[in-house]
């Protein structure tokens, strides 16, 4: 195993070496083609790996109307082995979200920061001026109906705070309105939403940089919700145990990996908007309406020789969206609960939900502390506050078992006492919200309380679990396992 | 050359279209999918006219309708961002 991957082909190499990627030879089409065989393979591969009946990364190696080396590469943290295998899990095979999530903690609390190189794999092709041209890069159609070609779906958009040397990474959406403008989805309460309205108040320009094609921990990160003044490059330092390699971009002072396949420098204007959207979303719908947003000014393309424009068709869940987005945001979570007093044991932000769905276990001490849990949520802000659904349970539910989540909600829900609805802000892509909410960000929050309330008795009013570990005597349990052989069984 | 518009783009400007008004609007490349701004008049009913490109119309939700119209392009303009 090859990591930390320096960049994205040593990684599909090594995914390939492990029958987790494939190279498609056949001439495949941006539009909506690539999209489309993206988006079966990830509904038929149900985020399993390979060996157990999922689907592999993919690399179109020839898009249509492109010259030959300019390709597109998908799916690429589609199934858990992939994700392992980028965050350097010893057994990727069998890595649950949980390990993965302690293997993200310990780089989360161990920063390093980048190193600054003078050149990079990035800058062997340099388009500037009147030679800028997005559509020189093959950009998808993704989905039929998208607003238009979609460059950025699975990248980084790095902005700098202006007032201090954070720099915030994000994965939000970027499509081509013509050769040098892009537009992009910005939400105001996520952290680009934060950076952004300092320079809106100041009416100066705000310098962007879209990565493509970076290495695979700095596009993990870029899904990732780092807290506000944290930059996600020094947590890529901390998960690669090594600084990672950074280089000054060509018309600002944003840094970029160096070994990165595309660059997409630009700036946004103020008061300047175009309309963006729709996109089919991690949501599992096309549902945040066309609406006008921020244009990015193009000053500058950079890329690799024989570039690759990493992509993803998000859609019904499960597929690399949702496995990137779990991780961090679960951990982050649970560290945050944690540090104010909550005596949370899990945190699991459930790919199968459509990252819509928020599962914290928990002890009791006390009552109402569901209530307090989703209330320390939400305060994080950013990545945090963009699912709808938080579900708290006890500590004997292992929420990364789906079954036993949907077993718990159905069982463990009572209508009155249960379910606690609020508002708090939210973005455009609420697929159960109204038109109306999605435009103005105002689709509420459901908390679903599914602890044992703490004044019933715990031998008379709660009732046992009909299950094997606990509904028999310890002995008869240990004599059943004992002979499981002997019975004949497997 | 087929065109598409985004429904919305035309809202408040029904009048000039019925009316087959020159109107400036924003239209999609359906082959680049690139934004080009153009002085135009839109035809709802292609059987009215012999002139003019396909233009699909498309709500803002990304849903096409199901019969397209023509757009009778006048002249390019500058994109609005330049």
């Amino acid at each position: 195993m090859a990591f930390p991957y320096e960049d994205i082909r040593t990684f599909l190499d090594d995914c390939e070496k492990n029958k987790e990627a494939v190279r498609v030879n056949k001439e495949v089409d941006w539009n909506l083609e690539a999209g489309a065989i993206t988006r079966r393979q990830a509904e038929i591969g149900k985020g399993l790996t390979v060996e157990k009946g999922g689907q592999p990364a993919l690399l179109f190696e020839k898009v249509k109307g492109f010259p030959k080396g300019f390709r597109l590469a998908s799916n690429l943290s589609s199934n858990m082995y992939r994700m392992a295998l980028m965050m350097g899990h010893p057994d990727p095979e069998n890595a649950r979200l949980d390990e993965l999530q302690e293997i993200f903690m310990d780089g989360y609390k161990n920063p390093i920061k980048p190193m600054l190189v003078s050149d990079g794999a990035c800058k062997e092709n340099k388009l500037l001026g009147k030679d800028i041209d997005l559509y020189k890069l093959p950009a998808p159609m993704v989905h039929d109906g998208d607003g238009g070609r979609y460059i950025g779906t699975y990248h980084i958009v790095a902005t700098k705070d202006p007032d201090t040397e954070w720099v915030n990474w994000g994965m939000y959406r970027v499509l081509i309105h013509n050769k040098n403008n892009m537009g992009v989805l910005i939400v105001p309460l996520q952290n680009i939403g934060l950076i952004a309205r300092k320079y809106a108040e100041k009416n100066e320009p705000m310098p962007v940089s879209v990565v493509i094609g970076a290495d695979p921990l700095s596009l993990f990160m870029a899904a990732t919700p780092a807290a506000v003044g944290f930059s996600e490059a020094d947590v890529v330092g901390g998960l690669r145990k090594a600084p990672l390699k950074m280089v000054k971009c060509e018309t600002n002072d944003l840094l970029v990996p160096a070994d990165s396949e595309i660059v997409i420098e630009g700036e946004i204007l103020p008061n300047v908007t175009a309309f963006e959207g729709p996109f089919g979303e991690y949501t599992g719908y096309r549902a945040s309406p066309r609406d006008k947003r921020p244009v990015i000014k193009v000053t500058a393309i950079t890329y690799r020789n024989d570039p690759i424009l990493t992509m993803s068709c998000m859609g019904l869940p499960v597929d690399d969206s949702h496995i990137l987005a779990s991780i961090g945001t679960s951990a982050i979570i649970k560290d945050a609960l944690k540090k104010v007093g909550i005596p949370v044991t899990a945190v699991n932000y459930i790919p199968e939900s459509g990252s819509q769905l928020l599962v914290v276990s928990t002890k009791t001490p006390f009552a109402h502390i569901a209530t307090w849990i989703k209330d320390a949520v939400y305060a994080l802000g950013g990545m945090c506050a963009y699912f709808r659904y938080i579900f708290v349970v006890n500590d004997d539910v292992d929420i990364f078992n789906v079954n036993e989540v949907f077993h718990a909600f159905f069982s463990r829900i009572h209508p009155d006492r249960s379910i606690h609805v609020s508002r708090n802000p939210s973005g455009p892509l609420v697929p159960a919200a109204p038109l109306e909410e999605r435009k103005m960000g105002t689709a509420p929050v459901i908390l679903y309380d599914g602890t044992w309330p703490t004044d019933w008795h715990p031998f008379i009013a709660v009732p046992p679990k009909s299950s094997f570990d606990n509904i028999f005597p310890k002995d008869m349990q240990e004599k059943v396992l004992k002979n499981w052989k002997e019975y004949g069984l497997k | 050359m087929e065109w598409e518009v985004s429904r919305e783009i035309l809202y408040g400007m029904e009048e000039d279209v019925a009316s087959g008004k020159e109107i400036e609007v924003n239209l999609y490349n359906k082959e680049t999918y690139e934004v080009v701004s153009v002085r135009a008049i839109m035809i709802e009913s292609p059987d009215q006219s012999t002139e003019g490109d396909i233009l699909w119309v498309r709500d803002f939700n990304g849903r096409v309708e199901e019969k397209p119209w023509k757009v009778k392009i006048i002249e390019r303009l500058a994109s609005p961002w330049e």
